[in-house]
């Protein structure tokens, strides 16, 4: 099995099977735009904006879902379903909110497709259903809005939108 | 005088005679022969001038042309000079803004990577933790996030292509709220892809008819896809929705206060409409009037449980240049319909691949004659309950489709019509019989690939 090395931010290389990291629609551009053939021995791929430890998670989750059917084309038809996380993937994204939203950012720059979409999906249940004390809480925000008068403020920002 | 003497001065005399006379001739023949050699002379001066000139005037033309061929390809050549020149000019310009602009996106990203380096450089000094470690941003916070379980993350900082798929999986209640956070997400909120698709029916009984008013008129170009499915809303709510002049799918299915003039707003407002579900609404055959005026390419028709239109109403669907391109037509449920509406149906939308007409009790086996003839592109027919259509011609017509439901039971009893299409008047619990309904449908269901299996 013809296999790449990945370089990570801090310079750390991975080596891993083409095939799998062609699910990284990024990647897989540079191969071709590059000309690169199956064979080995390339200078390896950097990749700035991911770091090691992403990475490892990221070649982890592709690695998983190598044999996965090709996403369908158009996700407007799809069902606004959260709950149908495969289970592996619960599992796989049981981790702190800075590796979570570390992964959506690689996934987002590497262009996998579900990878994105699951890390989506794990966020849209994180916000799901709360109230906005409640994300406050969950993402440790501050309510930059003063005072009582934020219902004020949101209608007047949207009066300044429309206006724009 | 001897004779010799004479003969001999005779001839002497002869001699001397011939002798002047040849010394006259031949000077007479030699200026003769002069003058003509000098005309001779002269012509051939002037032919061969005129040679000279020729030849020399060869010369000159020819090395004119050369002369102006030279200019031509110089011409040439300075203009591809130019050309390129130009290009140049436009390349060095081009690739100064392109270089400007990645410079900027860089700094935005490297900004964007210091905030968060802040952020964790806090917790850091919180944690203890080595300084030295936090020189990279990138690998910082990877570092720290395996040590530290409640990190601030902000989604705002996600890219928009992210931030778009998460608001995807969000209901509009969610997003509204999303909104009320801070000025960050409420920024978030205000994407305006976020708005090509409202879904109100999540929402029917929360929301006011005045916030919908105004978030149509804010989105209004926007928007290209709507749900109000089951919205209990005032008329003239329904009347905004003709500012969305984008707007390519409207669903209105369930509610009650949906009528003739909302849709004369609609119809003249949004031209683009392609997909229209008019499902359970009280619309009569004014509606269905306005469907060919305006929207000629409309694919996507329901009008399943509207009993208000007649078979007038559904022939009017054709006319002019009205709906030929129909691709999905819902009438299950439109009890009132007969053969002569459905013929004309039949011969005009040749596009059709969808048709359901589930519990048109009226209509009889003729209308499969009209659709084998004039839908050759048919693809799934419904036709539950209908109870006038013989199973013969509906095996018959199970050949020409891909998927067929076909069945003479008696409609259920929500259904609200007995087999005859005469109204039933006890109508209890509609909503528990609904489950029922999605049963029978499974169970009766049989499509051509079952039979040939």
């Amino acid at each position: 099995m013809p296999s790449i090395k990945l370089q990570s931010s801090g310079g750390e290389i991975f080596e891993v099977d083409v095939e799998i990291v062609k699910q990284s629609v990024t990647i897989k551009t540079i191969l071709e735009d590059l000309g690169m053939n199956d064979e080995g021995d390339h200078d390896p791929v950097p990749l700035p904006n991911v770091n090691a430890a992403i990475l490892k998670k990221v070649i982890q989750w592709c690695t998983h879902h190598e044999d996965d059917p090709p996403p369908p084309k158009v996700y407007e038809n799809k069902e606004k379903r959260t709950d149908d996380i495969p289970v592996w993937d619960q599992e796989f994204l049981k981790v702190d909110q800075g590796t979570l939203f570390e992964l959506n950012l690689a996934a987002n720059y590497l262009d996998i497709k579900g990878l994105l979409d699951v890390t989506c999906k794990t966020v849209a249940n994180m916000v799901n259903r709360k109230t906005p004390e409640e994300i406050h809480k969950t993402f440790n925000l501050k309510n930059d809005f003063t005072g009582p008068g934020r219902e004020a403020q949101v209608q007047q920002e949207n009066q300044r939108c429309e206006e724009k | 005088m001897t004779p010799e003497l004479m003969i001999k001065a005779c001839s002497f005399y002869t001699g001397h005679l011939v002798k002047t006379h040849f010394c006259t001739w031949r000077d007479i023949a030699h200026t003769n022969e002069n003058v003509v050699l000098a005309e001779k002379m002269n012509r051939a001066v002037t032919c061969y001038n005129f040679r000279l000139q020729k030849s020399v005037f060869h010369h000159w033309h020819s090395y004119m042309e050369d002369q102006k061929e030279k200019i031509k390809n110089m011409l040439l050549r300075i203009q591809q000079i130019i050309y390129c020149h130009k290009l140049t000019i436009i390349l060095t310009k081009w690739r100064n803004t392109a270089r400007h602009k990645s410079k900027k996106k860089e700094d935005e990203l490297i900004l964007k990577h210091e905030l968060q380096l802040k952020k964790w450089k806090n917790r850091l000094i919180l944690k203890r933790a080595a300084a030295e470690e936090s020189n990279f941003p990138e690998r910082s916070s990877s570092e720290v996030s395996l040590v530290d379980e409640t990190l601030k993350c902000d989604i705002s900082l996600l890219p928009e292509r992210a931030i778009l798929q998460i608001f995807f999986y969000l209901s509009l209640k969610d997003v509204i709220i999303c909104g009320q956070v801070n000025h960050a997400w409420m920024l978030m909120t205000q994407l305006n892809s976020l708005w090509n698709a409202i879904d109100f029916s999540s929402v029917k009984n929360v929301i006011p008819d005045k916030y919908i008013v105004s978030t149509l008129q804010r989105w209004r170009l926007n928007v290209l896809r709507l749900n109000f499915r089951g919205c209990l809303l005032r008329p003239k709510t329904f009347r905004s929705v003709s500012h969305c002049r984008n707007l390519q799918e409207l669903n209105v299915s369930d509610c009650p206060t949906f009528t003739d003039e909302s849709m004369r707003h609609i119809s003249e407002g949004c031209p683009g409409v392609l997909c229209l579900n008019l499902s359970n609404t009280t619309i009569t055959n004014r509606t269905m009037r306005l469907l060919p005026r305006h929207f000629h390419n409309l694919q996507n028709l329901s009008l399943a449980y509207c009993r208000r239109f007649t078979d007038k109403g559904l022939q009017y669907l054709n006319l002019g240049n009205g709906c030929h391109k129909l691709i999905y037509l819902d009438l299950s449920g439109c009890t009132q319909i007969t053969d002569s509406a459905m013929e004309m149906l039949s011969a005009k939308c040749h596009y059709l691949h969808i048709l359901d007409i589930s519990g048109c009790v009226l209509l009889t086996d003729q209308i499969l004659e009209d659709l084998q003839i004039g839908c050759k592109q048919l693809r799934i027919l419904k036709m539950q309950y209908c109870t006038n259509i013989s199973k013969k011609a509906a095996q018959r017509m199970s050949s020409k489709v891909q998927q067929q439901e076909y069945n003479t039971n008696d409609p259920p009893r929500w259904f609200g019509y007995d087999r005859e299409g005469n109204p039933v008047t006890e109508l209890d619990n509609i909503t528990s019989s609904k489950g029922a309904l999605e049963l029978t449908v499974k169970k009766s269901t049989y499509s051509s690939e079952d039979q040939a299996a």
